[in-house]
């Protein structure tokens, strides 16, 4: 498993010119919604001085505002969020292919890998969708099990018992919600290398997962705190950038920036070591 | 200020003058009559129209209060009473058809699905009125609405009619059965809070009865008295209660009484928990009792913090607090409903154990309901027809201490370097549903729920600050101790309140408060252009002189700012214009006309135009349209769009990772 991990940085290191690729990919639709976000604002705060004290200050009465007689434009904001989130994920099918023929050598050029992740694309939709109808089930799941335990509990009068099954149905979640990403990465990777179809895919990696084949799932948890990790000391640097300076506001948006590029190296590195596990 | 820059008034000076001396007289009268009836017994602080002595005992198991109380009622009116009119709140939960249960909807709802079962009412089992049981002629009433399922309302005729200052002595032998507790009072057993549970009755004013059902919006009204209590619980129980606890006495038989006393209070209500840990500390004369859940002990601190800060600004701003003791209940869990609710020297207060300590509910919270204790529970309020007088009134108190105390731009909120003070808070409360009906009516007639907690809540505390800042001074506040030491156990009306005030402020506020309180019309100044042009030389040049240029004079532009009012409430207001240089002028319009220019010719540019500069106008709907700059600047934009992408991007790459 620690092997798997170390030479799945290194070969996600290999990969660079991809993650560039995928992050510079990425930031389009971020600029896309920066730049939708900052027509609303325009057009909602007109020439008011918030225009400019926004910069300093978050001013709740401006959000009040902006929520009462703006919201139309916010509903519409919402809406190219979502539209950019959905178009996000239907082009990931076909880049989450890109990802795994680079990794497992398919493809031997950059520019050879995208066609080979375009074949990959309609397995990888499928695989989607199974992947989210099962997260969906598995989700329902817990809920109604909290919630049945929370209506069993209804009189009961321990004060912490409510808390205590809120976090239970969360900490579950959490574990379920590991394991079904690394179910699902698995199975990607073996649509990759063993040319199966999106069901049998998933079934492999499902009892690959679940019968601990090689350290599969320890892997995968390895991997999200890793994530964590990271973010957390994205997070205590973030904090340090003072907002209301021109400097600051720069150095934390080339920060941030900075962040999202080590997290999309991060994501093929996910991938590398998980391949390092296929059979 | 004076009255004609307030509003478009049509009372005549003449007419006001005398208005204003009759009303001085009046309360002239009133304070010498109120003042000898006190001197009559110098203990006494209110007329005592309604005591009480009852006798009860807690059921835990069963959920019930099975008591018997012994009224006896003073007829303070000058007609005969031939009936009287009793409240049976708890009715108001036996079933789903009640007014109450019609008024809270989907809430109502939500509740019996998940406590099926759980009603609550009182049985009264048994009325005698001298040695004559009347039990039969209780008749319930529903004059609000005429809702035959409704029986928190009862009339009861009287025999033999209650002259004026006669007293009337009424046995009641009752069962109040509690529900599980989503509005007010009930259980999360073994949490239990015992309100609005004995046969209670009706208040009696000027030869009338102001009685009505209880409803899902609207609180309660009653007379002043005494009570005499006796609570018999199960012995690890902890009670804490309306009044002073007189005494405590081991049954034997697994059971304890406990005995209370209560002056010159016009409801009583006790609580009832074994878990609860008795916190006490004595704030100037007053001996606090806070009952706290044992998973909240670390918050106790704050709870006190933030009533000592309103203990010491309530007496200091509008008189003492009269009572020896308060009980401050944290509710048990499951038992939220009961929370931030007031009843005579005792307050229901709420939190979470993970509550953050700059998330201030329970410092709002405990000012909040203590404030109750000076205008629900000594000035005491009709709270059915004029909820605002109580609820605006402790809700802008409220707002001020909060900002006093924590620190007005961050009053509310300080989590994670953002702050939010009470003005967005009470602004954001406002404006969801605050223009459908006018803060001076009946709550229970109101639109709904949203409507009026809109209106007599926010937008009163709005409009109060409102007038607060336009006065100055501590004016209004000055006004408001005079109109609490005047009018304290005396059920004054809204109309009191108004013309005292206005008397106070030596103001004609009347047109003002008129469309504060009477209108649903809205107050939004708005700066509609600020528009800079270079003033060209004057041409042709007078004889003898060269024509303006480079090279001459510098050059002159005209600012024109237009300012306008876009909502039907006029009140005065200030016009800020910033110049490019920093230099700055004021002007103050009276608000009236539907806009307002002001024309300025200088050397300078108008950088930026500001209406209400100060934020005096608490309640200005919109407060993005109050200043203009000549060009809009980026950056406050560019900071908030660039954040928004970064935050997309980061979603969409969590979104990559399933």
């Amino acid at each position: 498993m620690v092997r798997a991990y170390l030479r799945g940085a290194r070969a996600a290191l290999q990969q660079w010119p991809l993650v560039l690729a995928l992050w510079l990919i990425i930031g389009l639709f971020g600029l896309a919604f920066a730049l939708a976000g900052g027509a609303w604002l325009s057009d909602a705060l007109e020439s008011s001085l918030a225009t400019r004290t926004l910069f300093r200050s978050l001013d709740p009465d401006v959000w009040v505002d902006l929520w009462y007689h703006h919201r139309e434009g916010l509903r519409g904001l919402l809406t190219v969020a979502v539209v950019l989130a959905t178009v996000h994920s239907v082009l990931w099918w076909w880049l989450h292919g890109v990802v795994i023929a680079a990794l497992q050598g398919t493809a031997a050029e950059l520019g050879s890998v995208w066609a080979r992740g375009l074949r990959l694309a309609p397995t990888m939709a499928a695989l989607f969708a199974i992947a989210l109808v099962v997260l969906a089930l598995f989700t329902a799941a817990v809920a109604s099990a909290a919630y049945e335990l929370l209506r069993w509990t209804r009189t009961n009068p321990a004060p912490m018992i409510w808390y205590q099954i809120g976090a239970a149905a969360v900490a579950v979640w959490v574990l379920g919600f590991v394991f079904l990403v690394a179910v699902h990465d698995q199975a990607r990777l073996r649509v990759g290398r063993a040319r199966r179809g999106a069901l049998s895919a998933y079934a492999w990696a499902l009892v690959f997962v679940a019968r601990g084949g090689e350290r599969a799932f320890p892997l995968a948890c390895a991997l999200q705190l890793t994530g964590l990790a990271v973010w957390l000391g994205y997070q205590a640097i973030a904090l340090t950038f003072d907002m209301t300076a021109l400097l600051g506001l720069t150095g934390s948006f080339v920060w941030g920036e900075a962040f999202l590029l080590i997290r999309m190296w991060g994501r093929v590195w996910f991938f590398a070591a998980q391949n390092e596990l296929q059979p | 200020m004076p009255a004609s820059r307030l509003a478009d008034g049509t009372r005549t000076p003449d007419r006001r003058r005398r208005a204003r001396a009759a009303r001085r007289w009046t309360l002239a009268v009133a304070l010498i009559a109120g003042g000898l009836a006190r001197a009559a017994s110098a203990a006494e602080l209110a007329p005592r129209v309604a005591s009480y002595t009852i006798d009860a005992v807690l059921d835990p198991d069963a959920r019930e209060v099975s008591g018997t109380a012994v009224l006896h009622w003073r007829n303070p009116s000058r007609v005969p009473a031939t009936e009287l009119f009793l409240h049976l709140y708890l009715n108001a939960f036996a079933n789903n058809h009640t007014s109450l249960m019609n008024g809270m909807g989907e809430d109502a709802e939500r509740w019996q699905a998940r406590y099926p079962g759980e009603w609550g009412r009182i049985d009264v089992a048994a009325i005698q009125i001298g040695d004559r049981n009347v039990t039969g002629d209780l008749e319930f009433v529903s004059p609000d609405d005429g809702n035959p399922s409704d029986r928190t309302l009862a009339r009861l005729p009287l025999a033999k009619p209650v002259r004026p200052g006669d007293t009337l002595e009424i046995r009641f032998a009752f069962v109040a059965r509690l529900p599980r507790v989503f509005m007010r009072a009930g259980h999360a057993a073994p949490f239990f809070f015992v309100a609005q549970w004995f046969p209670k009755i009706a208040v009696f004013k000027d030869g009338q009865w102001r009685a009505h059902q209880y409803h899902a919006v609207s609180e309660f009204f009653a007379d002043f008295g005494t009570y005499d209590v006796t609570l018999t619980v199960p012995s690890p129980y902890v009670v804490g209660a309306t009044g002073e606890i007189r005494g405590e006495r081991d049954n034997g038989d697994g059971t304890k009484t406990v005995t209370v006393h209560a002056e010159d209070v016009h409801d009583f209500a006790w609580t009832a928990d074994p878990r609860f840990r008795v916190v006490e500390e004595r704030i100037g004369d007053v001996q606090v009792r806070l009952l706290i859940q044992p998973h909240h002990l670390s918050q106790a601190p704050r709870y006190l913090g933030a009533l000592r800060a309103a203990m010491t600004r309530y007496a200091q701003w509008f008189g003492p607090y009269p009572y020896p003791v308060l009980t401050v209940v944290d509710p048990g869990p499951g038992g939220s409903g009961a929370g931030g609710m007031e009843y005579p020297m005792l307050i229901t207060v709420g939190t979470a154990w993970w509550m953050p300590a700059g998330l201030r509910i329970p410092e709002i919270v405990t000012i909040h309901e203590f404030g109750h204790q000076y205008w629900y529970g000594m000035v005491a309020n009709d709270e059915v027809n004029e909820a605002w007088l109580d609820e605006g009134l402790t809700s802008y108190v409220e707002g001020v201490i909060m900002d006093d105390t924590y620190g007005a731009g961050h009053s509310y909120v300080d989590l994670f370097g953002i702050g939010v003070g009470w003005v967005p808070i009470e602004r954001f409360r406002y404006l969801a549903a605050g223009e459908w009906d006018p803060i001076d009516k009946p709550s229970f007639k109101m639109l709904d729920s949203e409507s009026y907690q809109s209106v007599v809540y926010a937008k009163a505390a709005l409009a109060l600050r409102t007038v607060d800042r336009l006065l100055g001074d501590d004016r209004l506040r000055d006004a408001l101790r005079e109109y609490f030491l005047a009018w304290r156990f005396r059920h004054p009306t809204s109309r009191d309140w108004r013309g005292f005030v206005d008397d106070q402020v030596e103001e004609d506020l009347a047109p003002l408060f008129s469309q504060l309180f009477d209108g649903t019309g809205v107050l939004d100044y708005a700066v509609a252009r600020v528009d800079v042009h270079e003033v060209p030389p004057l041409q042709p040049a007078p004889q003898g002189e060269v024509g303006g240029g480079p090279g001459g004079e510098p050059p002159r532009y005209r600012t024109e700012v237009v300012i306008e009012r876009r909502g039907e409430v006029r009140m005065p207001v200030d016009i800020l214009v910033v110049f490019d240089d920093g230099s700055e002028t004021r002007e103050t319009w009276d608000g009236i006309d539907r806009w307002y220019r002001i024309d300025i010719t200088s050397t300078r540019q108008a950088a930026y135009a500001v209406v209400d500069p100060d934020d005096k106008l608490a309640l200005d709907v919109n407060r993005l349209n109050n200043s203009r700059m000549r060009t809009p600047a980026t950056r406050g934009i560019i900071r908030l769009a660039g954040r928004w992408g970064l935050w997309l991007q980061g979603a969409l790459l969590a979104l990559t990772g399933f």
